[in-house]
């Protein structure tokens, strides 16, 4: 015996030669050609043998083999074939796994119609057999009213084995719903008998291993209640086929033979021939799901290569249910389908069931739901959520217009979740923040079902439709569940500090930081008293203690929790951990806005590539850290470096969660913006109104981040001297941020700014000056003295009132701008400069000439230096110098 | 299972959908299986039986052939040459199950029985070695059934399989050596059956 067999490819290719040489030739030229593969020269030699004793081998027709043995036969009737006690009457499939005979009883017992699958191949294999019958014992076990039974298994006269089933009629699951147009509701009531059913296998130690639409079907007869009935078929069978596969000599070892099973439903962990287990169901079980949702396969394979798809299968996610719900090709017919339009489709989907189905078909079994039971827990308590309604007060208002657009993920404590998603307060600065807000609660499954069972309680305790008309205000009923957490639950701490932690999240998305951080100080301490010093899940805690800091303008306090977060978990994990990377991206993008760039970028930087490794460049935390990444680099001015990567964030959001998300949304803005700054106004313009139009489509007229919106663009229509249309969209940003925010918040002192700038230009000067003082008022009360942004209202207050001629009111202010600005920016930077400006215009008018010539001088420089000459402000500086270098006309420009 | 429009299963199965091309087969078998034994029964003679005859009258039996398009009727053979490749197996095997049977009653005396087993068991053993061959080389298996049990021309397989009429030569050749050689194997049972004392 040989030690390695030779491939049939090196045989086939010589015996392709040989055959085309004259019979005298073959023996020197297989001398030859087979030098020192004995093996070889053996192979080609048999099957030449062969070739010559074949004589008429397969030449006579085949239709003479048919005569031959009909011939044998007198009966009028066809011939059917026995396995067992059946009898065949027809055929009903054929396919390269097997062949499918429809058959009755011989003896006329039962009236029962039955299926006989009846294998291909594997006779010559005894191990095979002996592993069938044992099989054949555990699936007969299988007793449930959705699963057809198996009655009957056996070997057949000549060797094939073969199993005798309940013969069911039906319509596959997926063209039944489309038939009489299910809402999503009714095929999620479906889908979850479908689930029970596997359910019931597992529980019993068998997995079906090929869930596929064909193999679910409903049939016609229905139950007394009237309901459907479904039945799954071939369970278990996919095994044999599996093993069959393994077991036999075949070319390529490491890849499934297509022919034999479909691939498209086929899990990666499958097709890689690695551990099948109940979570191999449970991709099975998202596939399905997925085209029940919105009519398409997951995996668009058709006319592709068994390579690509292997690819497809095994490395891409699909796109999300509700964006295909949405896609034009697809939507109208899809939608109609379920009774509804795609638009309405898209909302209905998106949220808690593309995050169910997303899970389901994680590439990594161990990434999925780990049992069916905890998909269905999932689509149990979304289907109870829907007719939740929360009432009154213009927080929960907000909470229910935003959360009804866009909830996002499920986990056990679904309920918590939809109060998380709430009102996100967002500062012009931190865009970051939203990102974190909208994170998904990681909880374990295990602790899940105990938090999920408390907070049923919870909300039962708390009726929103209590009696005596009074309506609990959603901070009453978590103050009420903090309570209890506190008291009843002193006991078990782990599950104390998991609730505490997810009530600080809850009231950080409402707002209510104060509270939120109380929560995450005992969270902290009752961990720190279970874990010790360090464990991971300290680390968490610090860092949400950061965000919430972050949150409240603390930005001291967050990085320095950040920095504990960072610390701590590289104690306790590997380098290249997600978490790890996610807490380096924190600290990065903290440090940026502090001051210290450089160590920003780094920790930026090798967040992106840890992350990248660790979770894939789709993953939400990856798309943050290289958000974080390209926008300091854009910031930096590394415009070069950052675009490629803005792109390709925005290009996966876009993919992943849709083009008209919050998130992709918001990259987007961003990366705008540094077009802005880089100069690329056209394009910025674009996608400042791509994103604009975007959000007052989905989130109306009053919503926050439509203010920003507005305002950005606001000010780069400005930069144009497109005033009209500017100062339009300041008014209505300012209205919005005003009310979002209150009168005292400075994203409104700024926007008040911006549109005290417009109105200047437009000469309506007592308004600019209501504006400004406005403005300042805020910032005074806001803002540290001495900060950037009260310099730049201090400029334009002074400015405007030394148009109106009130000279001793403004110099201090303008003075007082010209030292914040010298201290806080580079020499020479223009901001100072047109402060310079501004207080030597003033000083002319006083009479200050000497001091007045100095400043205008160092400001018609630095502008120079830095606009071109026919900017506004250049053109400016140089007429008031030549002004005062007497008399001599103003120069003409060369 | 409902029988849907043909035409559309051909499509359908054309495209990839496998579902499709099971169902398309198994009605094709019934069709050919029928039509094997109508001809059997009308014509005293089996010479002017042949697979290629057979699969084109199923075809215009069928399909429509005056919408189908050209390359649906060559996917039509290529289903078809499955099929008729199970009806054979199929026949053999009834065979055999029969020949155990206790209530099978023959009136033939002037046919050679020991022929017909002959011809049953043959045809099993091809059957079986056919399926290893697709293991080792899917190719040459597919031409196998393509050439021998569907009667097509080695245009028309060369055509469905998409590789020159040259090639479809030569892997005829190479598939009818592997399997020779591998049915002879154990050869000296072979000469013992093929030469029956008279």
């Amino acid at each position: 015996m040989t030690s390695a067999p030779i491939p049939w490819s090196e045989i086939s290719r010589v015996l392709d030669l040989v055959f085309d040489l004259p019979s005298d030739q073959q023996q020197s030229f297989l001398q030859q050609e087979c030098a020192g593969k004995p093996e070889l020269l053996a192979a080609v030699e048999e099957l030449l043998a062969a070739d010559r004793a074949s004589g008429d081998f397969l030449q006579t027709p085949a239709a003479e083999k048919v005569a031959v043995l009909i011939s044998g036969t007198e009966d009028s009737e066809l011939q059917s074939i026995t396995f067992g006690a059946y009898q065949t009457t027809r055929l009903l499939g054929y396919g390269g796994m097997g062949v499918v005979y429809l058959a009755n009883r011989i003896d006329g017992e039962f009236d029962q119609e039955v299926a006989i699958k009846c294998m291909r191949g594997m006779v010559s294999n005894p191990e095979i057999k002996q592993r069938f019958l044992a099989e054949r014992q555990i699936l007969a076990s299988l007793q449930h009213p959705g699963i057809a039974h198996l009655l009957d298994g056996g070997v057949s006269e000549d060797g094939h084995p073969y199993f005798a089933m309940e013969y069911v009629r039906g319509t596959a699951l997926t063209e039944y719903c489309d038939l009489n147009r299910l809402r999503i509701k009714d095929r999620i009531g479906l889908f979850l008998t479908v689930c029970n059913c596997v359910s019931y296998a597992h529980s019993k130690l068998v997995i079906h291993r090929d869930l596929k639409p064909s193999n679910i079907l409903v049939t016609a007869s229905k139950t007394a209640k009237g309901k459907a009935q479904i039945k799954l078929l071939d369970f278990g069978i996919a095994k044999f086929l599996e093993d069959e596969d393994q077991l036999s000599e075949s070319q390529s070892p490491d890849q499934i033979r297509s022919q034999l099973i479909t691939l498209e439903y086929t899990a990666p962990e499958q097709l890689l021939r690695q551990n099948v287990t109940t979570a191999t169901d449970v991709y099975s079980l998202g596939l399905l799901l997925y085209e029940l949702l919105c009519g398409q396969h997951a995996h668009g394979t058709e006319g592709k290569s068994a390579e690509e798809v292997r690819e497809i299968i095994c490395k891409r996610m699909p796109v999300l249910p509700s964006v295909v719900a949405k896609t034009a090709a697809v939507s109208d017919p899809a939608a109609s389908n379920r009774r509804n339009k795609p638009k309405s489709l898209y909302r209905r989907l998106t949220g808690d069931l593309d995050a169910i189905v997303f899970k389901a078909l994680q590439k990594s079994p161990d990434k999925r739901y780990q049992s069916v039971e905890a998909m269905v827990g999932d689509l149990r308590r979304h289907l109870e959520l829907e007719p939740i309604k929360i009432r009154d007060s213009s927080v929960r208002y907000r909470l229910e217009r935003f959360v009804y657009r866009y909830r996002w993920g499920v986990s056990a404590t679904a309920l918590i979740l939809l109060l998380l998603i709430g009102m996100t307060v967002v500062s012009l600065r931190s865009n970051i923040s939203i990102r974190n807000a909208l994170e998904a609660t990681q909880i374990e499954s295990s602790k899940a079902r105990e938090i999920a069972r408390f907070l049923q309680e919870l909300f039962e305790v708390a009726d929103p439709f209590a009696q005596k008309g009074e309506q609990i205000s959603i901070e009453e009923l978590l103050e009420n569940g903090a309570q209890r957490i506190a008291n009843d639950l002193a006991d078990q701490p782990e599950i104390q500090s998991e609730l505490m932690f997810v009530l600080a999240r809850i009231y950080n998305s409402l707002g209510i930081y104060a509270r939120s951080s109380e929560m995450l100080n005992q969270t902290l301490e009752i961990q720190t008293m279970i874990f010790g010093q360090a464990h991971p899940e300290i680390a968490r805690t610090l860092h949400w203690q950061s965000l919430v800091a972050d949150n409240m303008g603390e930005y001291g306090l967050s990085e320095e929790k950040a920095e504990a977060a960072l610390e701590m978990r590289l104690l306790l994990l590997e380098r290249n951990d997600p978490d790890v990377g996610e807490s380096m991206d924190r600290l990065g993008s903290l440090l940026a806005y502090s001051g210290q760039e450089k160590r920003a970028i780094s920790l930026s930087q090798e967040a992106s590539l840890i992350l990248l490794t660790a979770v894939g460049e789709e993953d939400k935390r990856t798309q943050t850290a290289r958000h974080n990444l390209a926008w300091m680099l854009g910031t930096q001015g590394s415009y070069e470096e950052a675009t490629p990567i803005f792109e390709q964030v925005i290009e996966i959001s876009s993919r992943l969660v849709g083009p008209e998300h919050p998130l992709t949304l918001e990259t987007l803005n961003n990366f705008a913006v540094m077009l802005r700054r880089q100069g690329k106004i056209e394009r910025a313009e674009g996608i400042y109104r791509q994103v604009l139009a975007a959000r007052l489509r989905v989130l109306g007229d009053d919503h926050p981040q439509v203010g920003f919106s507005q305002n950005n663009l606001a000010k780069l229509l400005l930069g144009k001297g497109e005033f009209e249309e500017a100062s339009v969209l300041y008014a209505k940003s300012l209205s919005i941020l005003k009310t979002s925010y209150g009168d005292e918040h400075s994203n409104v002192a700024i926007s008040l700014g911006n549109l005290a700038q417009v109105l200047l230009q437009q000469g309506s000067i007592d308004q600019a000056e209501i504006r400004y003082r406005e403005a300042l008022a805020i910032h005074r009360k806001n803002t540290p003295a001495g900060s950037l942004k009260v310099s730049s209202t201090l400029k334009g207050l002074g400015r405007v009132l030394t148009i109106k001629g009130e000279l001793s009111e403004a110099e201090p202010l303008l003075r007082e701008a010209l030292t914040i600005q010298q201290r806080a920016l580079n020499p020479g930077h223009w901001e100072t400069a047109e402060t310079q400006l501004r207080l030597g215009q003033l000083l002319v008018l006083e009479g200050e000439e000497r001091e007045a010539r100095d400043l205008l001088k160092q400001s018609e420089e630095a502008l120079s230096g830095h606009f071109d000459k026919n900017h506004a402000l250049v053109k400016e500086a140089r007429k008031e110098l030549s002004l005062i270098t007497s008399g001599s006309p103003p120069e003409t420009n060369p | 299972m409902e029988s849907g429009d043909i035409g559309e299963l051909l499509v359908k199965a054309q495209a990839g959908d496998r579902e499709a091309e099971h169902r398309l087969i198994a009605l094709v078998y019934e069709e050919l299986r029928i039509m094997a034994h109508q001809h059997l029964r009308n014509e005293q003679s089996s010479f002017t039986l042949s697979t290629t005859v057979l699969v084109n009258e199923a075809y215009v039996k069928l399909v429509d052939g005056k919408h189908a398009p050209f390359r649906g009727r060559t996917y039509f053979f290529g289903a078809a040459s499955r099929a008729m490749r199970q009806v054979i197996v199929d026949l053999a095997r009834m065979r055999q199950t029969q020949k155990r049977g206790a209530d099978y009653q023959r009136v033939t005396v002037e046919i050679d029985e020991l022929a017909i087993d002959v011809c049953a068991e043959e045809v099993l053993e091809l059957d079986e070695a056919l399926h290893d061959l697709a293991m080792t080389d899917q190719r040459l298996s597919d031409i196998v059934e393509y050439r021998f049990f569907g009667g097509l021309t080695e245009e028309q397989t060369s055509g469905l399989i998409g590789v020159t009429a040259r090639t479809v030569r030569r892997d005829w050749r190479k598939a009818r050596a592997w399997l020779f050689n591998h049915l002879h194997k154990d050869s000296s049972l072979r000469t013992e059956i093929e030469q029956p004392e008279v």
